[in-house]
């Protein structure tokens, strides 16, 4: 048996963990922070948005009550910046599918240009079958 | 328990004799901010993270509606 000494240190296995790749110098990130949504409320009146709490990084959104207005309210980052209010119209539209519906008139105006481009060279091809084009003599007789 | 019953009477007492000094203790309120405009009040509570703006959203949906 060989000499085992209890009080001697015996080391372990070393680098347990493989070491970390080098994998050289990392682009600086940056964290450019982001306005968040700061929640929707109906409003009675438009003039309530002046005055209105909002917190800083946030944009509130406000529905007047009875009007198609709609008025974003957004705080920048630091308390020295100054509220920033967009307003917007809601537009009312003539039907639902109305978007898709102009939509799909387009396209289908397009299909119909091509093909009506298709059926021109297509007569144009059996008009030149019919009426080859002439070749002149050398004489210049025909 | 006496003790404790005459902090709370007199807490009482200081906040039926001015509600807005024993408000702007509890939360902090420096002395610039009017504490007679409850929107400057509840701003200053936004920039120092004491609600969120959703709990705002729902105190003013209430006062909207008992308005």
């Amino acid at each position: 048996m060989p000499n085992y000494n209890p009080y001697q240190y015996y080391p372990t296995q070393t680098n347990a963990y493989p070491t970390q790749m080098n994998v050289g110098p990392t682009q600086p990130t940056q964290n450019i922070p982001q306005i968040q949504d700061g929640g929707f409320v109906t409003i009675p009146n438009a003039d309530m948005v002046y005055n209105y709490p909002v917190a800083m990084g946030k944009c509130v959104t406000f529905k007047v009550e009875g009007k198609p207005i709609i008025i974003e309210k957004s705080m920048g980052f630091s308390q020295l910046d100054s509220p920033k209010i967009e307003r917007y119209r809601l537009v009312k539209e003539d039907s639902e599918n109305n978007d898709s519906g102009e939509r799909g008139m387009s396209e289908l105006d397009k299909v119909k240009s091509d093909i009506k481009d298709i059926w021109g060279k297509l007569d144009e091809i059996e008009n030149s079958k019919k009426n080859p084009p002439r070749r002149e003599n050398k004489n210049g007789e025909s | 328990m006496v003790g404790n019953m005459k902090d709370v009477m007199d807490m009482y007492q200081r906040f039926r004799q001015n509600p807005m000094q024993m408000l702007s203790q509890k939360f902090n309120i420096p002395q610039n901010v009017n504490m007679s405009d409850p929107n400057s009040i509840i701003q200053h509570l936004l920039n120092t993270g004491q609600v969120s703006q959703d709990q705002v959203n729902n105190a003013m949906k209430m006062r909207n509606q008992f308005r």
